[in-house]
């Protein structure tokens, strides 16, 4: 009897050492995405750390290394986030799970600005028969990767192959209308100066350009007919040329800056109109 | 008896665990994690965090390694250290702090910590005088070409030889003369301050406005002549006034080239710092 307690509590007592480990690695866990969720960043990192360190069997590679990317992700350090997603990718125990951690490195990317690379791991990722459930996904991504890279219009039929009806489908359609063709601007500069300028709804800007091209123009064509050919030469290349050529750079600039308004007006409004997911 | 002892045992194991993040030494051991995995900020509040309950020199040292690594020049300095040689790595926080005032450009304090190692016989007073040498090229003062090379090894002779010979004489060219020559002929001072392409341009400019000036007056176009002419005066005196300029910029290129030259080469020394292998 006294041999059978003895035995009891021997193996209660080495059964709560085990437990014991279990549950401060799961209380350090816990601890760490308390701070996670109170936005504290920094610790959370200093504590997900901790918890890699200590945890000898690896029980919490994924979560930590997923969360230590979060968190990197939340304080915009882009590079160092997708270095742990990657840790937690090699470690993710499914298929969801490396998917879910492939998103979050293709969220990153298109922070980053690095919307090449997001849409290479889309690829792969459509590419990849055991992905096929998640096309709606990889499109609604893909979408966001064309709208960070300024191409609103593809980013439209993303989100179109997801649903017509899509509220980002309307708005990237919407802003790829706004936008104007550089190479119109330029091009209508070439034919009338000035008239680029009126096509981004610079008026005085067009006005002026063309008034300083009638003039040298004029002189030019003057010093010509007055058989003063040295005159016409000079007048011609170093004011008329050189408004000319002017008036076809500040057509580009305009159609660049007022582009460059629209986009980031765009982008304005999806921050704080669209209440869906952002990368 | 020996059931409780290993009772006793089970649970100081347990007692063991909750402690498992928090003991001095699991400290210790995270923050040399983090040391090796270039993660300094977070290695050098974890080593603070353990200086708190313990004490250990090593701890102190990488703990001041760990803000310079981080070009954290002023915490490396404002780091509390033993000032007695019984700190086994009084040398080489010295010496961090040496580097640390040399990078912040701080050389009279540079100066009278230099002189206290040099004073103290440190193990280190080579690398202090290497890099006294270069506080004289970084703050232009003379000195002579024996007493700059002496510290340097065969080797490094020829680079600080080099690097004397250009603060000696440097490349600098003069404003004033570069004015002179673009009066005489425009173009010819930008040309002379290294701005080949500025100087054909103000001389066609010039050149041409001051023939287009001629020849309206010879045709009686006074208007025009007078136009012309108020142009080339203006390139004319622009062009000798940007002469001056190119020539000022030109000479702080120089300065700047050859500060940054010698940060280069600093930079790949590692500042002379001796290397510490803590992580394998």
């Amino acid at each position: 009897m006294i041999f059978a307690i003895k035995k009891a509590a021997l193996f209660l007592s080495i059964f709560s050492a085990a437990a014991f480990s279990q549950t401060a690695m799961q209380k350090q866990y816990d601890y760490a995405i308390s701070l996670y969720h109170d936005e504290e960043y920094f610790d959370a990192i200093t504590e997900f750390k901790r918890l890699l360190f200590f945890d000898g069997k690896n029980e919490f590679s994924f979560e930590a290394n997923s969360m230590i990317g979060k968190s990197y992700k939340a304080g915009a350090k882009f590079d160092d986030a997708i270095r742990y997603f990657v840790l937690a990718q090699i470690t993710a125990p499914s298929k969801d799970k490396v998917f879910e951690t492939q998103i979050e490195i293709i969220r990153c990317n298109i922070l980053r600005r690095t919307t090449d690379r997001a849409i290479r791991i889309l690829s792969d990722l459509e590419a990849d028969p055991s992905f096929i459930n998640n096309k709606d996904e990889i499109n609604y991504w893909r979408g966001w990767a064309l709208m960070f890279d300024d191409r609103w219009k593809e980013a439209a039929a993303e989100f179109e192959k997801i649903e017509k009806a899509h509220p980002l489908n309307a708005i990237a359609e919407n802003i790829s209308k706004q936008l104007y063709s550089v190479t119109l601007a330029k091009s209508l500069s070439y034919v009338i100066p000035g008239a680029g300028q009126f096509y981004t709804g610079h008026y005085f800007s067009g006005a002026l350009s063309l008034a300083w091209n009638i003039l040298w123009g004029y002189l030019t064509v003057n010093a010509f007919i007055g058989e003063r050919i040295f005159d016409g030469l000079m007048v011609g290349n170093l004011l008329w040329f050189r408004f000319y050529r002017g008036n076809i750079q500040n057509a580009e600039k305009f159609a660049l800056e007022e582009n460059l308004k629209i986009i980031n007006n765009g982008l304005k409004q999806l921050q704080n109109e669209y209440n869906g997911e952002k990368p | 008896m020996k059931i409780i002892s290993i009772l006793f045992f089970c649970y100081s194991l347990s007692l063991a665990q909750s402690q498992l993040f928090n003991s001095p030494q699991e400290v210790k051991k995270f923050a040399d994690y983090l040391y090796c995995e270039s993660d300094y900020l977070r290695a050098a509040e974890e080593y603070q965090r353990f200086l708190r309950t313990d004490k250990n020199d090593t701890v102190i040292f990488k703990s001041v390694l760990s803000y310079y690594m981080m070009d954290r020049f002023s915490d490396v300095l404002n780091f509390p250290v033993s000032s007695t040689k019984s700190f086994v790595f009084y040398d080489d926080t010295q010496f961090l702090k040496l580097i640390s005032l040399f990078r912040l450009n701080m050389f009279d304090e540079f100066d009278i910590e230099a002189s206290l190692i040099k004073m103290s016989r440190s193990k280190l007073k080579t690398n202090t005088e290497k890099l006294i040498r270069f506080t004289f090229f970084m703050r232009d003062s003379i000195a002579s070409k024996g007493f700059l090379v002496s510290p340097f090894d065969e080797n490094e002779k020829t680079t600080i030889e080099n690097f004397y010979e250009r603060q000696q004489n440097p490349q600098h060219r003069s404003p004033l003369l570069a004015a002179v020559f673009s009066s005489i002929i425009p173009g010819s001072g930008k040309v002379y301050a290294d701005k080949l392409g500025d100087g054909i341009f103000a001389f066609l400019t010039t050149g041409v406005f001051a023939f287009l000036a001629y020849d309206n007056f010879k045709a009686d176009h006074k208007f025009r002549g007078w136009f012309f002419s108020g142009l080339a005066g203006l390139f004319y005196a622009g062009n000798i006034y940007g002469s001056v300029a190119a020539a000022q910029i030109f000479n702080a290129g120089v300065q700047f080239n050859f500060q940054n030259d010698i940060q280069i080469y600093l930079t790949k020394k590692k500042h002379y710092l001796p290397e510490y292998d803590f992580c394998n």
